[in-house]
């Protein structure tokens, strides 16, 4: 009996560090990327024009990153934001971002190819993150890691230029700056 | 410096600060919870995402005997009073000692009227300076509004001042920007004890929140040793609001809460002198209201400023026994700033006022004067200096305070942390705290009632002090070491030893016909807390503790008192143990448990025991989680707290099916 116990309890552990082997360390980093985004939404507010009807979702998309579309999808899963359900879709590169309110650039791609998703998402009145080396003029909010820990950057002219209303809670947590297209 | 330079520095050197008001700024996380939504912005900025274990490196890194209960370990711990919550904590006797009354301390000291805990929620003090006790009987909130709690084992004196000798625990609510939309609670328990909540949330203007609650329920009351009905518990209601603004450098953040509550409990008065108990039974009427603002402002590089205040109004009515009015406020300010890479100051200032009124004869418990108004004039100043490059941290300050019983008091401490590496911190402290009398201690006297008085103690109509208004303070040095070790993975353990001196501890002289108190007893605890706690996956955690205490408490040359010393030594567990698992088993279930060992109290013939509460919850739908809890399930009864009389309250095997549903 005494055996059979220490085997169930052995094989419950062994269980359990298989699964810790599987969450990898990356998935803690999606899943707080994905809290923000969520944040994100609670926390702007959109021009009238660009604010989803009523019983319409807010759209999130995720450009070229299956895996984050899902975990996106999951912790957004039944939420509402100011009343209206969260809808996540996925974006191969170069696809149209207009009809999102929010569009999630996947890291990886070089600086040249997220400025020129970013500049193509321009003028529509979307909430565009990137993860950039740096600041990118069309980009209006970009994640970066610092001590390990992810932080955001709000590119005020951007999200001005965008007519986005950024709350001053945000604000606040956020590093700022102004960086401008280019003339 | 510019924004970020300061943000930064602010966040190296502040929010990772060792202790006090350090704690209530930076928010250690021990564990997430699955929907990190509920988490707010700041604490998801905390979470350190490269690192398994999930443990924010302040709580690694502080120089003090610190637990934190998150939200989601309150949740899971399927507890509906705070009180109850508290048994979750190392170290941390909890024992209930009828419904809805309970004796809490920490290193020793425990009693229904423990006056060495500072007890803060949302920075109100909540302890009253009627006994520099808690009533827990009517301290609660809505329970999923909770966003932690802090505890530190050990002195915190020197930030929080007088009372808080053996420790800390600073209850914090989520901002209300946490807590938008409605959330619903309600229980039913068997054999007794209900309970029925609901709280809603909405945005105030462009940057503001706001929320408000109401929760009423009825506790459990026990049983006797032999089966019997124990007495009846309470019955309590309660609402509150809270509400959070920001506009530019400045922070606002306002609440409120009113409660009203009856019950049925008993008062037990022992004859120093004959050793003779006598126990009446009596009914309660206890209300209360409460306001608190805070300001807090950013003043530019590395410097912030903050104001805050309370005002509490309770009434606690027990006729024949004794009736207390209270009106407290206070008014506290406190300044930070980063003096350059290596100094972080905090100092500040604050002034409390608390006058009661209670009532005389035909009470049994009166007070001479009857109506008093204590003032606390107080100052703090700390320092946090890096030494060796950030490697080393220490911290110096100490709390000037003046009160109307005995003057000044100076509470000085220091506390010194060390990185060992990666992967190891080491901290040692030494520090003075003192708890200074209070209405209790100076101006209690017995009426002793027509037509026979008090068998035993006193003659029909007569009167007699038992409190001592030349009362000095009680007198703590303590001595601290810890060593924090973690694995980069899943595991880590915490140990802190103890080494505390007590001086002029409160005796009760057997003068006849009934006694006095004095300052004559002194003593020493050694002891300390181990926790390890192991994390393998998300979906599976365990923490384990052991807390060893040894008392040894002597009469003084100059006193009589030889049952009070026996009574605080054989008053408290020498060994007690928990071992607490959080797993989730398949989605949309999980499974928690909490095993819990106290050892024996021998002075009140309270046996040790074992116990177990288990919570199964079930996610039925993303809005609905379904729980069934079980308490105490080893026990039919078993008594926690208190002498042996017939009438002792025993704690009861109870189940509870809990629902909780956030309509979207």
């Amino acid at each position: 009996m005494k055996a059979r116990v220490r085997g169930a309890l052995l094989a419950v552990i062994v269980l359990g560090i298989g699964c810790g082997n599987a969450d990898a360390q990356d998935d803690l980093e999606q899943k707080v990327k994905a809290a923000f985004l969520f944040n994100f939404l609670k926390f702007v507010t959109w021009p009238p024009a660009r604010a989803p009807e009523d019983g319409r979702p807010y759209v999130m998309c995720v450009v070229d990153d299956e895996p984050f579309t899902q975990t996106l999808a999951q912790v957004v899963r039944d939420k509402t934001v100011s009343g209206h359900p969260v809808q996540v879709q996925d974006r191969a590169p170069g696809a149209s971002l207009r009809d999102c309110h929010l569009a999630y650039l996947a890291p990886g791609p070089s600086m040249q190819a997220t400025e020129s998703a970013l500049a193509g998402a321009a003028g529509a009145g979307i909430v565009t993150v990137h993860q950039a080396d740096a600041a990118v003029p069309s980009g209006v909010i970009r994640f970066f890691l610092d001590q390990q820990r992810v932080r955001f950057e709000i590119n005020t002219v951007a999200a001005q230029r965008e007519n986005l209303h950024v709350s001053s809670r945000l604000m606040e947590l956020a590093e700022r700056v102004q960086v401008s297209t280019p003339p | 410096m510019d924004r970020a330079a300061w943000r930064s520095v602010w966040r190296r050197y502040v929010a990772g600060a060792l202790l006090g008001t350090a704690l209530l700024a930076s928010a250690p996380l021990a564990a997430l919870p699955e929907d990190l939504t509920e988490l707010s912005l700041d604490d998801l900025m905390r979470i350190d995402v490269r690192s398994v274990s999930k443990r924010a490196e302040p709580l690694q890194e502080a120089a003090a005997a610190v637990t934190v209960l998150t939200a989601e370990d309150i949740r899971r711990s399927g507890a509906r009073s705070l009180a109850e919550v508290l048994r979750l904590v190392p170290g941390l006797h909890v024992a209930r000692t009828s419904g809805q009354t309970y004796a809490i301390s920490a290193r020793g000291f425990n009693s229904t009227s423990a006056d060495k805990l500072e007890v803060l929620l949302d920075g109100r003090s909540v302890y009253t300076p009627f006994f520099s006790g808690v009533f827990w009987d009517v301290l609660d909130t809505f329970l999923p509004d909770v966003e932690r709690i802090e505890v530190i084992r050990g002195p915190g004196a020197t930030l929080w001042g007088a009372n808080a000798v053996n420790g800390v625990i600073n209850i914090v609510t989520r901002p209300a920007d946490q807590t938008l939309g409605a959330e619903l609670l309600a229980g039913g328990g068997f054999p007794r004890g209900n309970i029925a909540g609901a709280r809603g949330g909405w945005k105030l203007g462009q940057d503001g929140h706001l929320r408000a609650y109401a929760q009423a329920r009825d506790d459990d009351n026990g049983v006797t040793r032999d089966g019997g009905e124990g007495n009846e518990g309470l019955r309590q209601q309660q609402a509150g609001v809270r509400g959070d603004l920001s506009g530019g450098a400045n922070r606002y953040s306002f609440g409120g809460d009113a409660y009203q509550a009856d019950s049925d409990g008993e008062t037990r008065f022992t004859n120093p002198s004959t050793g003779i108990d006598s126990v009446t039974r009596l009914r309660s009427d206890l209300s209360g209201a409460n306001a608190h603002g805070l300001l807090e402002r950013a003043m530019g590089p590395g410097a912030s400023w903050r104001l805050a205040g309370y005002f509490d109004h309770s009434e606690r009515k027990t006729p024949t026994a004794y009736i207390e009015r209270r009106n407290t406020w206070d008014l506290n300010t406190e300044w930070r700033q980063q003096i350059g890479a290596r100094h972080a100051l905090i100092f500040g200032a604050g002034y409390r006022n608390s006058r009661d009124e209670t009532a005389g004869p035909p009470q049994t418990l009166i007070f001479s004067p009857s109506s008093r108004t204590l003032q606390t004039y107080s100052a703090f100043v700390q320092d946090q200096i890096a030494l060796a490059g950030g490697r080393g941290t220490l911290t110096v300050g100490s709390k000037f305070e003046h009160n109307d019983f005995t003057g000044a008091e100076i509470q000085p401490g220091m506390r010194l942390g060390w990185k060992l590496g990666d992967h190891a911190f080491t901290w040692a402290a030494v520090s003075r705290a003192v708890r200074t009398p209070n209405r209790l201690d100076s101006d209690i006297a017995i009426f002793c009632p027509p037509p026979v008085g008090l068998p035993g103690f006193c003659g029909a109509g007569e009167t007699h002090r038992i409190g001592n208004p030349d009362l000095e303070a009680e007198d703590l040095l303590a001595t601290e070491w810890g060593l924090n070790l973690w694995t980069a993975r899943q595991t880590s353990m915490r140990l802190a030893l103890f080494y505390n001196r007590y001086d002029d501890l409160r005796s009760a002289e057997p003068v006849p016909p009934i006694g006095e108190f004095a300052n004559g007893l002194s003593g020493r605890s050694i002891g300390g807390e181990i926790v390890f706690d192991w994390k393998p996956t998300n979906r599976l955690r365990f923490e384990a503790f052991y807390s060893h205490l040894d008392l040894d408490i002597h009469t003084d040359p100059n006193s009589q008192d030889l049952g009070t010393p026996v009574q605080i030594e054989d008053g408290n567990p020498r060994h007690m143990a928990g071992l607490r698992w959080q797993v989730s088993p398949a989605p949309r279930w999980t499974f928690d448990g909490f095993v819990r060992h106290v050892g024996a109290l021998p002075g009140d013939a309270v046996p040790a025991y074992t116990d177990v509460n288990l919570r199964l919850a079930w996610q039925l739908r993303p809005d609905l989680e379904l729980a069934l809890v079980g308490d105490n399930l080893l026990d039919d009864h078993h008594p926690e707290f208190g002498p042996p009389t017939r009438g002792r309250v025993e704690v009861e095997r109870q189940g509870t099916l809990l629902l909780r549903w956030t309509p979207r």
